[in-house]
C-alpha cells in the first residue's frame, strides 16, 4: 500500500518511500513485544511521509509520540524506542526523558534509533549525561536520506547542509547527499550523466564515485534516469531570496509548508463538513498539499495571478456535474451518476479548501507591505538604483519590520548590485546593529562569509549574468506563461536557468563564458555502468530524456515550479522530464535563518 | 546497519593499558621517538576505553573455551612470525618485523585479556556467532592480534568507523601513518571520522605538531573548532583559531560567548576583556560594534535601575525610544539625554528623528517635534524644516499618532507641490488644507468636486462654500 501520490511520475518515487519502510519496519520487528516510539519533533512530522501511524501500529507499536522535555504521557509498553537526528540537543532531551522514565520506575528497555547515523559527539554525549548504560547494545542506525514528497520531488530535510559546508568546512552532509543518490541508483540504476557545478556538487560527485567503488551490488538495475545535475547553492544565491509567486511558494512565503503539511487556523474552514476530521486539532486545521489532490495538483506551480481564474473554471465545472442531476435520467445514467459522486464531493470539498486558502493568499499579497517589498525586490532585479542605500530597506529598519525581513531585501541588493559600495554596506550593518541588537553581528559576519553580503569588485557578475542568461523578463505573461520568469512575474531563478543549459549535450561547454562568473568549477562527467561499460547517452529521441535536478543547500518550490513548467513544455528544443531532489525545501526567510546565529543556545 | 558499540569494562581496559606500556616499550618505534607525547602512559587513560575496547569486540561468545584453544595453539607458534596461512592476505604490510607476540606480553596477562569479561557475553552481540566454527573463530581472534601490531590499512579503518564497526586507531603509531589517517578522514569526507582522527591525534602528539597538522588541514581544523566550541572550551578554541591565523574568527567566537553569557555584569566585563585582547588589531569596525555594545550595556543598566525598568538586551534605537519618553527633558550632556545617547553611538538622523517623531508624538508633545524639526529663520519670521526624512513619511506618522489638525496642517504645508499636498491631505482627511489647495490653484472644479464629498452643513463644507464665494478669486476654470 504504497501512497498515490508518489506513483505516476517517470520514476516511480513511492519506491523510495518502500525502501524505508523496509529499513524502519525491519528495525522494529527485530524488537519483541509491545513499543512506544518517540520521535524528535521535525522527525515526527517527516515521518508521516513515510509511514501513516496506523502502519507503525501494524508493527506492534502502541503509542508515537514527540520528543519534548518532562515526563512522556503514560503509556505502558515493553520498549520505549527513541528515534531522533544525531543532534547533541535532542540527545539532551532523550537523556532527560529515560531518567524521568526511571523515576517513575517504569520497567521498560530503552532503544536509540539514529537518522541517518550516530555520531562520535552523540555518543560522547551520551555518556556524559549518563544515559548510554541504558541502552546497552539498543543503539540502532536507520539509514535514511531522502524523504519522499511527491511523484517528483525528494527532500532531505537537512537544513544545515550550506551553512556547514560553506561556513564550517564539514563535508559530512554532502558524504549523506553521496549515500542518498547511491541509494536512488540502486532503485534506478546509474545515472549516466553527471553534470555539476559548484565546490560542494564537486564534492558530493567524488563522494559518489567513491562509494560507488565500495559497492558491489550486483543487481543494479538497467539505468531509468538520464542525467543528475547537481547545483551547489551557493551558485544562485539570489533566487531563493526574492519572494516567491506561484500558488504553493506564495503559500510557503506566507504560512510556511512544513513536510507538505499547511497548517492554517480552523475557523477558516468552518463551512465544511468532513467526515472524518482526523489531522484536526482544536483550533488549527491541517491541510496535506501534494498531487495526490488532484486540484492542487493543477494550481500549484501556476501564478498567483492566474490561480482565482482557474478556481472559477473550476467551481463552473464542479456545479455543472452536480446540474445533470436534474436532466431526465435512465436508471443506469443515475446509477453512474451516483457512482462518481464521492469523487465529486471530493473535488467539491478541495475547491472549498483552496478558495479559501487563495482568498487568505490574497490579503496577504494585497497588503501594502507586501506589494511595497515586491516593487522594491523587482527594481533591484532590474539594478535600478542599487549603487545607494534604499529607501525602502531604510524604511523597513525604521519600522523595525522583521529582521530576516530586512536581511532578506540587504542580501538581495547586494547580489543585484554586485556587491554593494563599503560605505553603503557599512550604512546597513550600521543601521541594523542598532536597531535590532549588537549580538546580531555575528549573524551579519556569516552573511559576509556565506558570499550573500559582500563589497563590490572590480567584476559586474550579475550586470553579466543578467544579460547572457536573459534573468530578467518584461513581457512574459502571468496567465500563460512562455518562460518560466513567470514564478517571479519579471525574474527567471538563475539555477533554473543554467539547468536549461546543461540538459543540452554540449551544455557546458556552451556556458563556457558564464561559467567563469559562478563559483566553481563545473563538471560533466560520463559514469560507468556496473559492468565497466559505459552506457550509451542518447535515448530514443521520442521518449523524454528523465533528469534528475539535486540542490545541494535548498530549493525553493518557485524552483520546482519552473522545472515542472520545462517539464511540460513539449515544443521545446530538449526533451525533458524533470525530477528533483534536494537536501531541504526552502524559502528566503528560512535559508537566511539557516544562517543566522541562534544565541538562545 | 552497524552492530551495537561494544563498550569495555574500565577492567578489562587497565588490561589494555599495560599491554600497551608492554609494547611501547618492546617495539621502540624509530620514527615515533622524535614527536611522541613525552608521557605516553598518560596519553592511554580511561577515555580510550571505547577505541581500545573495540579490538576485540568481534569475539562473541564461548570466551572460555575460545582461549583455551588459542592458548593450545601458542605454543610452536609465533603470532607475529611468517603465519600468512593464518592471517590471511589481509595485512599488507610486512608482518616479520613485528617482534614474536610473547616477547611482548606474557602468555596469562593474553589470556587475562582473552578471559576479559567482554561485555558481549553479558548482553549477547548481533553478530553470527552461532554460525561461526571454533576454528574459524581462532583465526579471526589471530587476525585481530596480528592487526594490532600491524595497523590496518588507513582506508579499511576509516571505513570501520564510517560504517560504526569495531575499531582502532590505537596501531597508528608513527606520524606518517598518522597523516595518512587524518588524510583518508578527510578524503572519506564523513566528519564523524574526521573529527575522531583529529581527537586521536590531539590525545597523542605534542600540541605544537597538532597545530602544525590542523594549519595544514582546513576541513580537520574547522571540524576541532566545532568540537572545541560545542563543549564550550573557550580558550583552546581561541588558541587554535589564533594559530591558525584566523583572529577575526576567534575575535567574533569569543563575542558570541560573551553575548551568550548570562549575568549583565558579567557579560560587561568579558565583552572588555574580549576588546582588549582580540579585537585590538584587525577589523576596527568590529572593534566599534562591540565597544558600543558595552556601552550600551552600561547604559541599560544604570538607566533601567534609575527608572526601575528592565531595560537589557534592548536595542541602541529601542534605547534612544526610551530616552525619548523619560529623559527628554534632561540637561543636554547628561548621559541619559536622548541627543548625548544617539552621539554616543553614532545613531544616523534619520533613525534619531524618525525615533523623536514617533516617541514624542506618542506622548502628544507637539512642541518638542517643531523644536526638533522647524526652525526660525534669523529675522524670526518665515519657518524652515530641518528634515532627513521624507516629508510625507513624517506626515503620516504624526496622523497615526492621532495628531489635531492644526499640527497636521502646518506639516502638510511642507510638502512640496499643491497636487502632492492636496493628494496627502486628501488621504488624511484635512479637508481645510485640501480646500486651500484648490483655491491656490485656481481650480473651482476641482474644489466643487471635494465639496461635494464633504457632508453637508459641516464646518469644512462652510469653509469650502466660503472659500468659493471670495470674489476675488480669478478661477482658472
Amino acid at each position: 500500500m504504497s501512497s498515490s501520490h508518489l506513483s505516476g511520475g517517470k520514476v516511480n518515487i513511492s519506491r523510495v518511500q518502500e525502501h524505508a519502510r523496509k529499513h524502519i519496519f525491519a528495525l522494529l520487528d527485530n524488537i519483541d513485544g509491545t513499543k512506544n516510539i518517540v520521535f524528535d519533533a521535525a522527525l515526527g512530522s517527516v515521518m508521516a511521509l513515510i509511514a501513516p501511524k496506523a502502519m507503525f501500529k501494524e508493527h506492534n507499536t502502541k503509542s508515537i509520540f514527540h520528543l519534548h522535555s518532562g515526563t512522556l504521557p503514560q503509556s505502558h509498553a515493553n520498549h520505549l524506542i527513541f528515534i531522533i537526528r544525531p543532534q547533541l540537543s535532542l540527545i539532551d532531551l532523550v537523556a532527560e526523558n529515560v531518567r524521568n522514565e526511571v523515576k517513575r520506575g517504569s520497567l521498560t528497555d530503552f532503544h536509540l534509533f539514529f537518522i541517518p547515523r550516530i555520531t562520535f559527539l552523540c555518543e560522547k554525549r551520551l555518556e556524559d549525561r549518563g544515559v548510554l548504560g541504558s541502552f546497552r547494545n539498543n543503539i540502532q542506525e536507520l539509514p535514511l536520506h531522502l524523504f519522499p514528497f511527491d511523484n517528483d520531488l525528494m527532500s532531505m530535510e537537512i537544513g544545515s547542509t550550506f551553512k556547514e559546508f560553506h561556513l564550517e568546512n564539514d563535508p559530512t552532509s554532502l558524504h549523506q547527499t553521496a549515500q542518498g543518490l547511491l541509494m536512488l541508483q540502486s532503485l534506478f540504476g546509474v545515472i549516466p550523466r553527471v553534470t555539476g557545478i559548484g565546490p560542494a556538487s564537486l564534492k558530493v560527485s567524488e563522494f559518489m564515485k567513491r562509494l560507488a567503488q565500495e559497492q558491489n551490488d550486483a543487481n543494479i538495475p538497467p539505468s531509468q534516469i538520464d542525467q543528475l545535475i547537481l547545483l551547489d547553492r551557493c551558485v544562485d544565491l539570489l533566487t531563493p531570496l526574492a519572494t516567491q509567486l506561484t500558488y504553493e511558494g506564495l503559500i510557503d512565503e506566507l504560512f510556511g509548508i512544513r513536510n507538505t503539511t499547511l497548517r492554517l487556523p480552523a475557523e477558516h474552514f468552518v463551512s465544511s463538513n468532513e467526515a472524518s476530521p482526523s489531522y484536526t486539532s482544536a483550533d488549527t486545521k491541517d491541510i496535506i498539499l501534494n498531487s495526490g489532490e488532484e486540484l492542487f495538483a493543477e494550481i500549484r506551480d501556476k501564478n498567483f495571478n492566474a490561480v482565482g481564474l482557474a478556481l472559477r473554471k473550476k467551481a463552473n465545472q464542479i456545479s455543472m456535474q452536480f446540474g445533470e442531476r436534474h436532466g431526465d435520467k435512465t436508471v443506469q445514467e443515475m446509477k453512474l451518476f451516483v457512482s462518481r459522486l464521492p469523487y465529486m464531493m471530493a473535488n467539491k470539498q478541495s475547491l472549498a479548501n483552496h478558495t479559501t486558502i487563495a482568498e487568505l493568499v490574497q490579503k496577504g499579497t494585497d497588503s501594502n507591505q507586501f506589494l511595497e517589498a515586491l516593487e522594491t525586490e523587482q527594481e533591484l532585479m532590474n539594478v535600478i538604483d542599487t549603487d545607494k542605500a534604499h529607501p525602502f530597506i531604510e524604511d523597513c529598519i525604521a519600522r523595525k519590520e522583521p529582521f530576516t525581513k530586512v536581511l532578506r531585501l540587504v542580501c538581495m541588493q547586494a547580489l543585484t548590485n554586485s556587491g554593494l559600495r563599503p560605505k553603503v554596506l557599512e550604512y546597513y550593518k550600521r543601521e541594523i546593529l542598532q536597531t535590532y541588537g549588537f549580538q546580531h553581528a555575528l549573524t551579519l559576519c556569516n552573511l559576509e562569509q556565506a558570499g550573500l553580503l559582500r563589497v563590490q569588485q572590480n567584476q559586474r557578475q550579475y550586470t553579466v549574468l543578467r544579460k547572457a542568461l536573459r534573468l530578467t523578463v518584461v513581457d512574459n505573461s502571468e496567465v500563460t506563461p512562455t518562460d518560466i520568469s513567470y514564478v517571479h512575474s519579471v525574474y527567471a531563478p538563475l539555477s533554473i536557468r543554467l539547468v536549461q543549459h546543461l540538459v543540452r549535450p554540449n551544455g557546458p561547454r556552451a556556458l563556457q563564458d558564464v561559467l567563469g562568473l559562478l563559483p566553481g568549477p563545473a563538471f560533466d562527467d560520463i559514469q560507468p555502468s556496473v559492468s565497466g561499460t559505459s552506457l550509451s547517452l542518447q535515448s530514443s529521441s521520442d521518449s523524454p530524456k528523465v533528469v534528475l535536478v539535486f540542490f545541494i543547500g535548498g530549493c525553493t518550490f518557485a524552483e520546482i515550479s519552473a522545472l515542472r513548467f520545462l517539464s511540460q513544455q513539449e515544443d521545446s528544443d530538449a526533451n525533458v522530464e524533470f525530477v528533483i531532489g534536494t537536501t531541504k525545501l526552502i524559502n528566503g526567510n528560512t535559508f537566511i535563518e539557516s544562517l543566522s546565529e541562534n544565541l538562545d543556545s | 546497519m552497524k552492530p551495537a558499540k561494544v563498550m569495555f569494562s574500565v577492567n578489562s581496559s587497565l588490561f589494555l593499558t599495560q599491554f600497551q606500556d608492554h609494547f611501547i616499550m618492546a617495539r621502540q618505534d624509530s620514527e615515533a621517538d622524535d614527536f611522541w607525547n613525552s608521557s605516553s602512559i598518560k596519553s592511554f587513560n580511561f577515555d580510550d576505553e571505547e577505541t581500545g575496547g573495540a579490538l576485540f569486540g568481534v569475539s562473541k561468545s564461548g570466551t572460555a573455551r575460545l582461549s583455551q584453544q588459542v592458548r593450545a595453539s601458542l605454543p610452536g607458534e609465533d603470532f607475529g612470525g611468517t603465519s600468512d596461512s593464518l592471517t590471511g592476505s589481509t595485512s599488507t604490510t610486512p608482518s616479520n618485523t613485528a617482534p614474536p607476540l610473547r616477547s611482548l606480553i606474557s602468555e596469562n596477562c593474553l589470556a587475562s585479556i582473552l578471559e576479559a569479561d567482554l561485555p558481549d557475553a553479558v548482553y549477547g552481540g548481533r553478530t553470527k556467532k552461532n554460525d561461526m566454527k571454533p576454528e574459524e573463530e581462532i583465526r579471526m581472534l589471530k587476525r585481530q592480534v596480528q592487526e594490532r601490531w600491524d595497523a590496518p590499512p588507513v582506508d579499511l579503518t576509516i571505513k570501520n568507523i564510517f560504517l560504526g564497526r569495531p575499531h582502532s586507531l590505537e596501531p597508528y603509531r608513527s606520524l606518517s601513518s598518522k597523516h595518512l589517517l587524518l588524510d583518508a578522514a578527510i578524503n572519506l569526507g564523513d566528519g564523524n571520522a574526521i573529527l575522531e582522527v583529529v581527537l586521536f591525534l590531539v590525545r597523542t602528539l605534542k600540541k605544537s605538531l597538532v597545530h602544525q597538522i590542523l594549519a595544514a588541514n582546513p576541513v580537520a581544523a574547522a571540524h576541532y573548532a566545532r568540537y572545541l566550541a560545542t563543549r564550550l572550551q573557550a580558550t583552546e578554541l581561541t588558541d587554535l583559531l589564533v594559530m591558525l591565523g584566523k583572529s577575526r574568527e576567534a575575535a567574533m567566537k569569543q563575542y558570541q560567548l560573551c553575548t551568550a553569557t548570562q549575568s549583565v555584569q558579567r557579560q560587561i566585563q568579558k565583552l572588555k576583556l574580549c576588546i582588549s585582547s582580540h579585537f585590538v588589531q584587525g577589523d576596527p569596525n568590529l572593534k566599534k560594534i562591540a565597544q558600543n555594545h558595552v556601552a550600551l550595556l552600561e547604559w541599560e543598566q544604570a538607566v533601567g535601575a534609575m527608572d526601575s525598568e528592565d531595560l537589557v538586551g534592548k536595542s541602541a534605537v529601542g534605547c534612544l525610544a526610551h530616552a525619548c519618553r523619560l529623559h527628554w527633558d534632561d540637561p543636554r550632556g547628561s548621559p541619559t539625554n536622548p541627543f548625548s545617547l544617539a552621539q554616543l553611538h553614532g545613531v544616523c538622523e534619520k533613525q534619531v528623528q524618525w525615533t523623536i517623531l514617533s516617541e514624542r508624538a506618542s506622548q502628544q508633545a507637539w512642541p518638542d517635534i517643531d523644536s526638533v524639526f522647524i526652525t526660525k529663520n534669523w529675522i524670526g519670521s518665515g519657518t524652515k524644516l530641518k528634515l532627513a526624512l521624507p516629508i510625507e513619511k513624517v506626515v503620516i506618522q504624526l496622523h497615526s499618532k492621532g495628531a489635531p489638525a492644526d499640527v497636521l496642517s502646518k506639516y502638510l504645508g511642507f510638502v512640496d507641490g499643491q497636487e502632492r499636498r492636496i493628494a496627502l491631505a486628501q488621504q488624511l482627511g484635512c479637508h481645510k488644507v485640501v480646500i486651500d489647495g484648490y483655491a491656490a490653484l485656481r481650480d473651482r472644479q476641482g474644489l466643487q468636486g471635494y465639496k461635494a464629498t464633504l457632508h453637508p452643513g459641516s464646518e469644512s463644507f462652510l469653509y469650502a462654500e466660503g472659500v468659493l464665494r471670495v470674489s476675488t478669486t480669478k478661477w482658472k476654470n
